[in-house]
């Protein structure tokens, strides 16, 4: 060690290998909060698609409970429940349904909605499905309805994963599918990574006519 | 030489300058999108809130339409064939009118695109809707109140008190209210109903202002005699300030006396019903002494107790407010005798309203037991107002924009030679839901239950 190294009156700059070092750390840093950046975006995104979900799954439970305003006499098979636009899957049943994609008959209305809530029966808009099912309470006085409304979670990615997901929905089978249950059903719904689906529930009875 | 000094070479500095610089743009480049995120994320956040308190007041009041009555047109058409309230009245029951004049009496009223030039004056958009609906409901009881009687000519109603529902509309508690001070004073002294009714600016005592606002000047009332027989009468206000007793000045008279009405029609009920109205409107329009009713006073809209305003609000004008123009959805209570807008009773329900569309679910076959019920869609106005009994359900189209137009989406275009409108966004730019559609659907079950023909 010569004198000169421990002369505290040296003065010396960093080296471009130090200076390297630094900027490297502060980069690994900016890109902390860069992800957070992106989480907070998805975060947002996913509160909003929770929401319109939840607003087109009440939509649903409202058609049903207006539906069951046709449905004027009790007991199986009755030309009432049979008259009904949904309830009449669960009209000729002991026990219950599988799961349905409802299909009114004013056009106008349908089990897709697209990104801004609005129903559309154009596969390529289909953002948001509503199934349901039924399933008798008192059997042909009252029946369970259950809702479920799923969407595909666009900003997600397999990011190249191989082999993929097991439960990994194909973003273009969920569109070519339209909504059919049967699809949904060989989907694992709750486990699949991009598919986020929410259930809701109530009952509807029959309604009486009354006499004057 | 000790003194050796040594700095960063050129070549060093430069390196290390450029590197710098890219990390300094880099986090004001995130520091933006942030921003931008926040700002949209804002945007989303208030048309959802704002959304959400619409559907409550709106679900509220539709699915009490008809409480304690169910409006019916045809009151008078006596039929075996068809379920009818009976009434002895000569003359049909009658409502003020969307547009002026007075009409049959409904449950609802409505008038498709009433208010279109208010949302949207150059007519650009043919998609917009501003649909206008009023609503016959039971805002301030849910119970119905006992008559003692009523005078000689018929114009005066005597309510029975000593019973509980009286006593929970008209409690008079200690300033504290029912539960503190010296206890629960009910019907002693001075009801102060003149200054209660007058203007509200009453002290608020216990609950006594539940009944002073149901029964204020202005509200409907719905009488059902032990008979069966169903009167519908408006309310003038009070007939005299007598201790302790609570008396109306109806219009027109009821027949006392008469096989129609025996005795003084005690022990018939009586509800107060309220005639409300959703309409768009331009907060900022001129008041210029024929458009009254569009004309929202601020003073009223932001009235938040003793009738101060804050001030601030009150100097603000568009351009201060706005970034571009607004049109909100009001409720309001209207009274029920010649269709003028009650004080204090305006409330904005949405901001930046683009679009208001009412339809409704009715049963064409209502009152005919032995076929089942025919439900149809319909946006008939001629078909709603004459029929109001039939209504089964009523379906709201709400469409919530973003207070700030966010210049970086496009709006649609409505063809060749007409300008693109604010209120139509083009639906492939996805990203930052400018708009917010809202769909609901609310069963009137008041008036599907008594299934009147």
């Amino acid at each position: 060690m010569t004198q000169s190294d421990r002369n505290p009156t040296r003065n010396e700059g960093f080296t471009l290998v130090e200076v390297m070092i630094a900027v490297g750390i502060m980069t690994v840093g900016s890109l902390g909060i860069l992800s957070m950046h992106s989480a907070v975006t998805r975060a947002n995104r996913e509160a909003r698609e929770m929401n319109m979900a939840l607003a087109v799954t009440e939509t649903w439970m409202e058609r049903i409970e207006r539906d069951s305003l046709l449905w004027t006499q009790p007991e199986l098979n009755t030309p009432e429940i049979l008259g009904t636009e949904y309830l009449r899957v669960i009209g000729n049943l002991v026990d219950e349904t599988a799961w349905f994609t409802p299909t009114p008959t004013n056009t106008a209305w349908a089990a897709g909605f697209d990104f801004f809530g609005q129903d559309t029966r154009t596969a390529a808009e289909v953002k948001y499905c509503v199934n349901v099912r039924l399933a008798w309470h008192r059997q042909g006085r009252s029946a369970r309805v259950d809702v479920r409304t799923y969407w595909l979670r666009e900003d997600r990615s397999m990011g190249g994963a191989t082999p993929a997901h097991p439960n990994w929905v194909d973003p273009g089978d969920f569109r070519t599918s339209n909504c059919t249950a049967s699809d949904a059903d060989s989907w694992s719904l709750g486990d699949a990574p991009n598919i986020n689906v929410i259930y809701a529930s109530t009952i509807v009875g029959w309604i009486r006519r009354d006499p004057p | 030489m000790s003194k050796q000094q040594q700095g960063f070479t050129l070549i060093e500095m430069m390196v290390a300058m450029v590197i710098g610089l890219t990390a300094v743009t880099s986090v004001y480049a995130l520091g933006s999108a942030m921003s931008e995120q926040f700002f949209v994320e804002q945007r989303v956040a208030s048309s959802q809130a704002s959304s959400r308190v619409a559907t409550l007041e709106l679900r509220r009041d539709i699915s009490r339409a008809g409480l304690f009555g169910t409006p019916n047109a045809s009151l008078n058409t006596v039929s075996t064939a068809q379920r009818v309230e009976s009434t002895c009245d000569p003359t049909a029951p009658d409502l003020p009118l969307i547009g002026g004049g007075i009409g049959p009496l409904g449950a609802f009223q409505f008038s498709p695109d009433e208010d279109i030039l208010v949302l949207d004056p150059d007519t650009n958009n043919p998609d917009a809707r501003a649909d206008r609906l009023r609503i016959l409901t039971s805002l301030y009881l849910t119970e119905q109140l006992l008559i003692n009687s009523t005078d000689p000519t018929g114009t005066v109603l005597v309510l029975q008190d000593g019973n509980q529902a009286y006593r929970r509309t008209f409690g008079w508690g200690s300033p504290a209210g029912p539960y503190g001070g010296a206890g629960v004073q009910y019907l002693n002294g001075n009801l102060n109903w003149q200054a209660a009714w007058g203007g509200e600016t009453g002290s608020w005592q216990g609950i006594g202002m539940r009944g002073a606002r149901a029964f204020q000047a202005g509200s409907m009332l719905h009488i059902e005699t032990p008979e069966g027989r169903h009167f519908y009468r408006s309310v003038f206000g009070k007939a005299g300030n007598v201790q302790n007793e609570i008396r109306l000045d109806i219009n027109p008279a009821l027949p006392t006396g008469t096989a129609c009405l025996p005795g003084a029609a005690e022990g018939a009920t009586v509800s107060p019903l309220q005639w409300v109205e959703y309409a768009i409107i331009d907060p900022f329009a001129a008041p210029d002494g024929t458009t009254t009713t569009d004309y929202m006073d601020m003073s009223e809209v932001f009235f938040l107790g003793s009738g101060n305003p804050y001030p601030e609000i009150a100097t603000y004008d568009e351009t201060d407010l706005l970034e571009s123009p607004n049109r909100v959805l009001v409720r309001r209570i209207l009274n029920a005798a010649d269709g003028t807008v009650l004080p204090n009773s305006t409330q904005i329900i949405a901001e930046f309203v683009s679009h208001f569309e009412v339809s409704f679910i009715i049963d064409t076959r209502s009152g005919d037991i032995a076929q089942p019920p025919n439900l149809v869609l319909s946006t008939d106005a001629t078909v709603i107002n004459t029929n109001p009994h039939q209504v089964r359900s009523v379906i709201i189209d709400l469409g919530i924009r973003a207070p700030v137009e966010d210049p970086s989406l496009e709006f649609r275009d409505t063809g060749v030679g007409i300008v693109p409108t604010r209120y139509e966004v083009d639906p492939d730019a996805i990203g930052s839901a400018p708009v917010r559609q809202l769909h609901i659907e609310v069963p009137v079950m008041s008036v599907g239950r008594k299934n009147l023909g």
